[in-house]
């Protein structure tokens, strides 16, 4: 399929129009079309994203209200979240028991404290994310619509543009924030227009794109009312950063944005900051991840594809779906970010790494000896690509195109995996890209190029993960699963480095053999699973597994075998094509 | 917004040989970024001890301290706020608020912090604030003729506003309240 047809297609599932005849959005079928790459049109590739990772529901009828409930939730989070135990005390002081030395876990001022530590974390890592771009540093776009923006500075003409109509009273209603009832009735100034839907498309060429038809209201919940604890956060760092007793080296932010001189709730966020208080938010409420270095490299691409959005209202709620679309990546990766699961061959990270290597084994047994012999743990190397799904290999815009491809491939069949299938294939491919500098090199050798990955144009390595990929797929049609460990027991002790002669080798060779059993027999369980759908037995697994490969298949045990050597002949179909073309 | 730890009298080791317990159970290091200290610490340890809660400590001489480096009075600001230090042996007659108010201008002081009568005060007189945190340690006095209980001050400076807590030692438990001070500035005073 050349770009324009693929361009075309996106366009169609993508469009709101005629939402009466085509309402669902086939998601088997559209995680294929974004698998390839989504294009370049502005727009595109944050409605892709939001509906590859769950954000948005397949019925397109309801994406307005989910939107608009969930960027209430973020707001309301914001709201909450951030307020200091201080202000809340000032206002209504009398009723509460709480100090600033209570250490009881009840007190307002001890979370305040726990959570001073994470947001310093957060702080320092937010600061340097992605230094080489702008784009970080720059101010957040400010909109009428969204309540993180300051509430003054919005020019009349500005206004006129976005109307269509002109209202004199305009700026005025503006000025009473909290007051619902002149919200309301600067809504409805707005549509006295009956073409203002033309009128602005017209008006300004960004917002004219012709499969977006829906109509620039502003709901008058979420409307202008400004979130006044939004720069809490940042007037607690600049205060932990103004270190008293002159311990720490004063913080890398410029001077002229010292805290006591400026109006706090009329002042711009930057990029970062908002970034900043994703990750915080995010943090609050999962304590159970908290805040790990790298979670600020994963929400970097996202939060950029987000704002960077064409449309009036994606831009100005940026922040709030960065924050669900990073919830839900995370969901997925979040085990990687646990430490207690990062002992454990079977869970976590280990895991990947260990699903990565087996695969190299059966694709490149060579260089799979070979990188044992030099005893080059994955460790040394794949944590990072896993971690922060390869933001640190490739340049921005190739990473987001490669993570157009692993979000597409969300195989939620395997209870093991976390779903994203397609990313271990890449890093295989990675290594099997740069197999003959590994094998020609020393131990040291290897490991800076692996560190510093040295093709940086990620075409070939993903041509060659395609293929792996085929391979993989078509092996588990024909019933064997790479990466089962029915295989003998000496598979698991060929993985770990010979020379790794202490103890804790020893425990660990006894505790692998027990989890390995476990392995085999869910490993097992599953290929009885994949035997039984082929020959068309109604087997208990199938029913419960409704998003996965073979639930999509509306559960129509007999023609899983005619669908699934058509769903092999598309795929092996779409991927020469792709090649040859 | 700064925690500021007022604490004063503490007489160690000549009338007490240390804090209350609980008292150094709620001092923990980490969250109070800055400590005034009335005077009459009288120890070197002690002073080491106050130093381990916040790094910056700031000390004026009472009438038993050992470092006669220390200043006898000093002023400390927080933004719009001026805060004036003074452990108390120079006013006379003791704790006579007019006397302090005499000071307090003197200094040119919003809040002006003093100790030696080792009983807790916190006043608002004339506009400006006049906080005694007691003595920490609950030492004798000859001033007091009633029981003396174990107190300390935590401020909390937010701009122009600042909330005082009080925390009382009272028959074996601590117990805090609340004060608040607003400044008035009052535009009609030529500067």
């Amino acid at each position: 399929m050349d770009y324009k047809e693929r361009l075309l297609q996106f366009e169609s599932i993508l469009s709101t129009k005629n939402l009466a005849q085509d309402p669902t959005i086939d998601l088997y079928k559209f995680r294929h079309l974004c698998f390839l790459g989504i294009p370049d049109k502005p727009g595109i590739r944050q409605k892709s994203w939001k509906i590859l990772l769950g954000y948005l529901p397949l019925d397109k009828r309801k994406w307005k209200k989910v939107l608009a409930e969930q960027r209430s939730t973020y707001y309301s989070f914001v709201r909450d979240l951030l307020a200091d135990p201080n202000e809340e005390e000032l206002k209504d002081y009398r009723s509460s028991d709480d100090h600033p030395l209570n250490s009881s876990p009840t007190s307002k001022w001890a979370d305040y404290f726990t959570d001073n530590s994470i947001l310093e974390q957060i702080d320092k890592d937010v600061r340097r994310t992605l230094p080489d771009f702008a784009f970080f540093q720059q101010p957040v776009y400010q909109s009428p619509l969204s309540p993180l923006s300051p509430s003054i500075s919005i020019s009349e003409k500005y206004l006129n543009r976005l109307n269509g109509t002109r209202s004199p009273s305009i700026l005025e209603t503006l000025d009473n924030n909290d007051d619902s009832s002149s919200l309301k009735s600067y809504n409805d100034s707005i549509f006295t227009n009956p073409e203002s839907e033309s009128d602005v498309s017209s008006l300004d060429p960004q917002l004219n794109i012709k499969f977006q038809s829906i109509p620039f209201r502003i709901d008058v919940m979420t409307a202008v009312t400004p979130i006044t604890t939004r720069r809490s956060i940042f007037k607690r760092v600049q205060l932990l950063n103004n270190d008293f007793g002159n311990r720490r080296t004063p913080s890398p932010a410029p001077s002229y944005r010292s805290y006591e001189s400026r109006d706090y709730d009329n002042e711009v966020d930057l990029h970062w900051e908002a970034v900043e208080r994703i990750l915080f938010i995010y943090a609050k409420l999962n304590p159970g991840v908290g805040y790990v270095q790298g979670m600020n490299e994963i929400l970097g691409p996202i939060y950029y594809t987000m704002a960077n959005d064409c449309e009036e209202e994606g831009k100005a709620h940026a922040e709030a779906d960065s924050f669900f679309v990073f919830t839900l990546l995370m969901s997925h990766i979040r085990d990687y970010f646990v430490r207690s699961l990062d002992t454990d061959d079977m869970t976590g990270i280990g895991h990947t790494m260990k699903k990565m290597m087996r695969r190299l084994k059966t694709f490149e047994p060579e260089l799979c000896i070979d990188l044992e012999r030099k005893s080059l743990h994955p460790t040394y190397f794949s944590f990072r690509w896993f971690t922060v799904l390869l933001t640190q290999e490739f340049a921005l815009p190739d990473v987001i195109r490669l993570w157009d491809s692993i979000f597409a491939d969300n195989d939620e069949d395997d209870e093991l995996s976390n779903g994203f299938e397609f990313l271990v294939d890449f890093c295989c491919a990675m290594l099997i890209c740069v197999k003959d500098e590994l094998l020609r090199g020393s131990f040291a050798d290897n490991i800076k190029i692996l560190q510093n990955y040295p093709i940086q144009d990620p075409k070939m390595v993903l041509l060659k993960a395609y293929s792996l990929r085929e391979s993989r797929l078509l092996a588990k049609l024909n019933g064997e699963d790479i990466d089962s460990s029915s295989e003998s027991e000496g598979d698991d002790y060929d993985y770990l480095p010979y020379n790794y002669n202490n103890t804790d080798y020893v425990i660990q060779q006894h505790s692998s053999k027990l989890n390995a059993n476990d392995m085999r027999i869910k490993g097992l369980a599953m290929l009885r699973k994949l035997q039984g759908a082929m020959n068309g037995i109604n087997d208990k697994g199938l029913n419960e597994n409704k998003n996965g490969f073979f639930g999509s298949l509306n559960n129509n045990n007999d023609g899983i075998n005619v669908m699934m050597s058509e769903f092999a002949m598309k795929f092996t179909n779409a991927w020469k094509k792709n090649f040859i073309d | 917004m700064v925690l500021v730890l007022v604490i004063g009298d503490l007489h160690v080791p000549y009338r007490v040989h240390d804090l209350p317990l609980k008292f150094k159970k709620l001092l923990v290091p980490g969250k109070i970024q800055q400590i005034i200290c009335t005077g009459n610490v009288c120890d070197k340890e002690t002073f080491d001890y106050l130093r381990t809660i916040a790094a910056d400590v700031h000390v004026v001489r009472g009438d038993y301290d050992e470092f006669p480096s220390w200043p006898l009075s000093k002023i400390i600001t927080h933004g719009p706020l001026r805060i004036g230090v003074l452990h108390g042996h120079q006013v006379i007659p003791v704790g006579d608020a007019e006397s302090l108010s005499i000071i307090a201008r003197q200094m040119d002081a919003d809040i002006l912090l003093t100790g030696h009568t080792h009983r807790f005060e916190a006043i608002e007189y004339e506009g400006k604030f006049f906080v005694n945190p007691g003595s920490a340690t609950g030492a004798y006095s000859g001033f007091c003729t009633e029981d003396i209980k174990p107190s300390f001050v935590l401020m909390d400076i937010q701009g122009s506003v600042v909330v005082t807590y009080v925390y009382r030692l009272v028959d074996g438990d601590v117990k805090v309240d609340k004060i608040e001070y607003r400044k008035n500035y009052d535009t009609s005073k030529v500067l």
